[in-house]
């Protein structure tokens, strides 16, 4: 079978760089994943088509970009499901964060986002001497937050980032999510509340919609709407913020969903 | 141009490995730096999906029955003052990790709990659900940005910088978006860089496991130790050679030939398909060349386990079995065969990672560390045990980070010139000044993939391997003339293909080397032509050293035996 990758391209070592769009004529098999199609590209007719890629089965998260207008992880997009008649597929590098050359993006303000919130356990007590008691739910319950593989795929259709840059973004917030639901930890993981304002500040449902896309990109189930009134209130009082008001609106709302 | 700091301990690769030796080296006070070819959560060990072996003596194991396992699985070819450490360390590093916050599955009491693996009879692997290695990283990702250890992101290394005296003083790597070189001034380097699977194709591993660090470490000096044993795990999809994991026989899965038969009773009566690795993948070869597979595969049957089951404990593969294969494996059997996994062999070191001998019996680059699946230590012998490798990463890695802090202490400042990066700088310029049609880097992998795969995989002898080794001259004397289209300095991911071909070329022809000079059959290493395990002449490593231009040099080193004798190996 055949098809034709219509890839946006952009060489920043150019005279004057500007984005252009270049077709590759592909023969491909039943099998193959876009991803398998850019690397024949690259590996058979053109070097210099420039991508990230490593583990080929949706776990790295390297190979987010925008397959037909929305981003994915081109791995795991097979090109029968895109183009099952052969139609031409359009190949971008992924929305809201910068080109550095072709499909390959700069993740640096994904990054920042997520260190923002300074995602890293910080116990109460002293560390028990064996492991910290948990009920199996809760752990199968952080488990759905903590498969998100940081591809970025979710920023790149975010639909808030593209209004307000400042907005922590889903990966952020499910990873802030993580401590915040962690039973042994929560009440003192304070961190989560600069972010806890935006989510309140109205654009839950945006987040929502956004996790919406982007566990069907992925493929990964992010549990926020299980965002317990506990979670919630671990990490809220005292209620001494001016979105207040707004955010308790929100909070009910994000159980409704 | 970029001149970076000196640091006590730079460290190459930010898999498991690398990140928990960064930690530890951190909280012994060293200057610690990380340099990865990959944003640091996108190294290869987030593909490990099965879990991480300790024997919790509060659970009702022992140390001595993993360590014994160990060393059985090994076929007796692994160090077992090694395996000791590694077994007597599991149980407080798993807990640290669950301290730092990664969430292992639990039992019912709320403790962590456990699944079996192969070659062991007691359940005694903890796991989160089956993306453990993803969850470690990610964690270990967390500890790196709290403790602020400065990671050069998708800098490239390209080989490693001596001092007068021979001692490692740095390295020299590039920046892949600028394409500028810089020379790292270190005391101590820890070589984490991961394992080799790209040698072949197909392969489990990720794109970028290309063995650079055994290459680098190999060329400078540091000799690689049983290289001849390469893993091909039981249960991988046909075509592109992903993985399903051994948690999958773990939690009950079966495997079938084509009339149905659950043939492992015939080969490993008592664990059946808990056997261990080089067991069922021969098994698995044996049905397929007499006739009993269908194109090729025999068949992961999980239809018993039901829906429910498969999903909770097993999603990502039930998940990858639709994508990749297009099966339901609630209701479908899966066609899987053996495929090339893991090195078992590596850069040599002692326990504590170095990867020099304080009592000189055997030759070493001082002043090199090493870690994780490229390190060879040697725990895995002929044989790794699944959910050992995680396990390697992190007591090793913290070991090896924890004894180049401390040596670096000892030692005064690294003294090497700015000129050592000139022979990788004109390398670099010379293949980019190449015209003309030439040669891609793409046909020469695949022809040595799978020349590798033909010669040097489950069965091999004298004869394949001596057309192995042809082959694999006649590509390297091609390497020089590989070209690639784009000339720029930007992120030019051609020029990684072609230097990372040459690294694998160089691990090529030392699998090769170990596995011609190995006369006999032990774990992974299985002979036609000598059926037999012989531990009168063969219980010992074989180590390599590199010859520029020729056949590496070969040296042994017994085989360290402290309380486990060799028996004959049944299963
Ligand atoms: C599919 C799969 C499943 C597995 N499942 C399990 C399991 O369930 N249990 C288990 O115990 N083991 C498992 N293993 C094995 C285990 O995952 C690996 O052996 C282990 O994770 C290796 O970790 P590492 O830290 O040594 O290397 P890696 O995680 O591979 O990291 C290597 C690092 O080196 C860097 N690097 C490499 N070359 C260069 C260079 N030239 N310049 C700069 N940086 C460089 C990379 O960027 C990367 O950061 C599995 C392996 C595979 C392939
Ligand atoms: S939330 Fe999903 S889409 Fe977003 S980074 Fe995580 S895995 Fe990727
Ligand atoms: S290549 Fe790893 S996610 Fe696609």
């Amino acid at each position: 079978m055949h098809t034709t990758l219509r890839v946006r391209r952009y060489n920043p070592e150019q005279d004057h760089p500007s984005p252009y769009y270049q077709e590759y004529d592909l023969a491909f098999d039943p099998s193959d994943s876009v991803l398998d199609g850019l690397i024949k590209v690259r590996e058979t007719i053109d070097d210099s088509l420039t991508l990230r890629c490593s583990c080929r089965g949706a776990i790295c998260g390297s190979c987010g970009m925008r397959i037909n207008g929305h981003a994915a992880l081109a791995c795991k997009t097979k090109i029968i499901s895109v183009a099952p008649l052969g139609e031409t597929i359009d190949v971008e590098p992924m929305n809201n964060m910068p080109v550095i050359k072709d499909l390959v993006t700069d993740m640096a303000p994904f990054w920042e986002k997520i260190r923002q919130i300074q995602p890293w356990l910080r116990p109460a007590e002293p560390a028990p001497v064996a492991e910290y008691l948990a009920p199996p739910e809760s752990m199968n319950h952080l488990a759905g937050v903590m498969s998100c593989i940081m591809c970025g795929v979710c920023v790149s259709d975010c639909t808030v980032l593209e209004v307000d840059t400042n907005f922590l973004g889903p990966a952020a917030l499910a990873k802030a999510y993580r401590f915040v639901a962690d039973h042994a930890t929560s009440p003192h993981q304070t961190v989560w509340r600069p972010s806890m304002n935006q989510a309140a500040c109205g654009i839950a449902r945006a987040v929502w919609n956004v996790f919406r896309s982007a566990q069907k990109a992925s493929g990964r189930w992010i549990e926020l709407w299980h965002c317990d009134q506990r979670a919630w209130r671990a990490t809220y009082h005292p209620p001494a913020v001016p979105g207040m008001q707004k955010y308790s609106r929100t909070s009910s709302s994000i159980k409704a969903f | 141009m970029i001149s970076p700091p000196t640091y006590d301990v730079l460290i190459v690769g930010a898999g498991l490995a690398g990140m928990r030796a960064a930690i530890s080296a951190h909280q012994q006070g060293a200057s610690v730096a990380l340099l990865t070819k990959v944003h640091p959560v996108r190294s290869h060990s987030n593909a490990a999906q099965g879990g991480i072996n300790a024997a919790l003596t509060d659970r009702g194991d022992k140390w001595e029955d993993h360590a014994f396992e160990t060393v059985k699985g090994s076929d007796y070819l692994a160090d077992q003052d090694a395996v000791e450490v590694l077994a007597q360390d599991a149980g407080h590093d798993i807990i640290t990790l669950e301290h730092m916050g990664v969430i292992f599955n639990r039992n019912d009491e709320g403790q962590l709990g456990t699944r079996r693996f192969g070659g062991q009879k007691k359940a005694r692997t903890f796991f989160v659900s089956d993306f453990t290695g993803q969850a470690m990283l990610h964690v270990l990702y967390e500890q790196l940005m709290q403790a602020k250890i400065p990671v050069y992101e998708e800098w490239f290394v390209t080989s490693l910088v001596k001092d007068d005296q021979g001692h490692c003083a740095g390295l020299v790597a590039f920046e892949m978006r600028t394409g500028q070189f810089a020379l790292f001034r270190a005391k101590t380097v820890i070589m984490s860089s991961g394992g080799l699977g790209r040698v072949y194709e197909p392969s489990t591993n990720a794109l970028i496991c290309t063995g650079d660090g055994m290459a680098v470490a190999y060329r400078a000096g540091a000799p690689l130790m049983d290289m001849e044993m390469v893993q091909y795990h039981p249960t991988t999809l046909k075509g592109k050679g992903l993985l399903i994991t051994e948690a999958a026989r773990g939690e009950g899965a079966y495997l079938l030939n084509k009339q149905g038969d659950r043939f492992m009773k015939h080969y490993a009566p008592t664990m059946l398909e808990l056997a261990s690795r080089d067991v069922v993948s021969r098994a698995e070869q044996i049905e397929i060349n007499e006739g009993r597979g269908m194109n090729g595969c025999v068949f992961l049957d999980c239809r018993h386990l039901g829906r429910a089951f498969l999903q909770d404990r097993l999603g990502q593969i039930y998940a990858e079995a639709q994508t990749f294969a297009n099966i339901d494996l609630a209701e479908e059997l899966l066609p899987i065969r053996p495929g090339m996994h893991y090195q078992m062999g590596g850069i040599k070191t002692d326990t504590e990672g170095r990867c020099w001998d304080i009592r000189g019996q055997w030759n070493g680059l001082p002043g090199l560390f090493a870690a994780g699946e490229t390190a060879c230590v040697s725990l895995h012998g002929g044989n790794r045990l699944g959910a050992n490798s995680l396990l390697d990463t992190i007591v090793f890695g913290r070991r090896a980070g924890q004894c180049a802090a401390n040596y670096a202490r000892t030692i005064p400042s690294p003294t090497i010139s700015a000129r050592s990066m000139e022979a990788d700088q004109h390398l670099i310029a010379t293949i980019l000044a190449r015209k003309g049609p030439g040669e891609r880097p793409a046909a020469l992998r695949l022809e040595m993939g799978t020349t590798m795969n033909r010669y040097v995989s489950v069965f091999r002898e004298q004869e394949g391997l001596e057309t192995a080794r042809q082959h694999i001259q006649a590509l390297k004397a091609r390497w020089p003339g590989v070209t690639i289209h784009d000339k720029g300095q930007v992120f030019n991911t051609g020029m990684i293909a072609v230097l990372e071909l040459g690294f694998m070329l160089d691990c090529a022809e030392a699998i090769i080397a170990g596995a011609l000079t190995r006369k006999e059959s032990r774990g992974a290493h299985f002979r036609t032509d000598y059926l037999d395990r012989d531990d009168e002449d063969w219980l010992q490593h074989i180590l390599l050293y590199h010859q520029p231009g020729s056949e590496p040099l070969t040296d042994f080193l017994p085989v360290t035996i402290t309380q486990w004798q060799p028996q004959v190996r049944v299963y």
